[in-house]
């Protein structure tokens, strides 16, 4: 059920809220019905394998499978947090177990996250004071 | 509209905003006008109205986190191990407050000293080092050293703060020692915090 090249080489910048949407389909090319199902998603460096970014459906403000489950579509929701400090190219996957305990990779593929200048900033100072002698 | 409010733990003792106040180092624990020996470091921590006024601490004063070693600090109890059991959030010396009318998410987020007038220029005729309390850290960052040009909003020269994940408040803890490297009043002399969010 793993399916290649499910890249995101463009309009993924560090600190970016974005939704990753991924569409499961059974060995007979058919929609696969995700009800019962968890779903576990990583991103990591290639060279180094140190995973960067984990997610689990367990948490739906993480996985969110969308109904109808029979579309077999899940979003996965990166927060801002997960990629501020993230530049260069990863690597995705996706898995699945579903009810009967079958564990399967569904989502492999390339991510380019470019880091971000235009965020908004803001700064504020105190004064202080000492005297030597 | 995103907010910071500069805080200290003093008077009843409670967490009150500095205002307008100005943040005193000096070699007292109850008087501000006391002077640090150069290459010493702060025995206490006031509010003053001026460089530095009269005091505005109320009942208590502000808490005192001494420099002792890289990984050291007195704030009037002796020596102890730097870490977020041994100086808890009451024990430091400043608080500030990051806040917005949406939930945001902070990062980049970093506390310096410069001159006052560039962010990036050291404060002058100062050795200063901080601590972010709550991330576990166990060591002292320098953030000023004007006679080895170290200091102002650089990076490898100020002290990186945690990021925060999505909230209308976001709080740092932070500890501050600092030293005189001259003989004389200190002015060129300020604290700044900046950060991004989204």
């Amino acid at each position: 059920m793993a399916r290649e090249a499910q890249n995101i080489k463009e309009d993924f910048y560090a600190g970016d809220s974005k939704q990753i949407l991924v569409t499961v389909y059974d060995q007979n090319d058919n929609l696969f019905d995700l009800a019962g199902c968890e779903v576990s998603y990583a991103m990591w460096h290639p060279k180094t394998e140190v995973i960067v970014l984990q997610k689990s459906s367990t948490d739906a403000n993480q996985i969110e499978i969308l109904n109808p489950t029979t579309n077999g579509v899940f979003a996965v929701n990166i927060k801002p947090t997960d990629t501020v400090r993230l530049n260069g190219e990863y690597r995705q996957q996706a898995s699945i177990v579903d009810g009967s305990g079958n564990d399967v990779i569904v989502m492999t593929g390339r991510v380019m996250i470019s880091k971000s200048f235009a965020r908004r900033i803001r700064n504020d100072s105190i004064s202080a004071y000492m005297l030597g002698t | 509209m995103a907010t910071f409010t500069w805080e200290v733990y003093a008077n009843t003792p409670g967490w009150f905003s500095i205002a307008a106040n100005t943040l005193v180092f000096s070699g007292s624990s109850t008087d501000l006008t006391t002077p640090i020996t150069v290459g010493s470091w702060n025995d206490g921590t006031h509010l003053g109205d001026g460089d530095p006024g009269s005091d505005q601490c109320g009942t208590n004063h502000v808490p005192n986190v001494k420099w002792i070693s890289s990984t050291q600090f007195d704030n009037g109890g002796g020596t102890e191990t730097l870490s977020d059991a041994n100086l808890v959030q009451t024990e430091c010396t400043l608080r500030v407050n990051f806040t917005d009318g949406s939930s945001v998410a902070t990062s980049n987020a970093r506390f310096y000293s410069y001159d006052g007038s560039v962010t990036t220029n050291e404060a002058v005729g100062i050795e200063a080092y901080a601590f972010e309390q709550g991330v576990s850290a166990s060591t002292w960052t320098q953030i000023n050293d004007d006679s080895g040009n170290v200091g102002g909003d650089n990076s490898g020269e100020r002290l990186s703060l945690s990021d925060q994940s999505a909230d209308t408040e976001h709080t740092f803890y932070i500890a501050i020692s600092a030293s005189p490297e001259s003989v004389g009043g200190k002015t060129q002399f300020d604290f700044g915090i900046a950060l991004t969010y989204s």
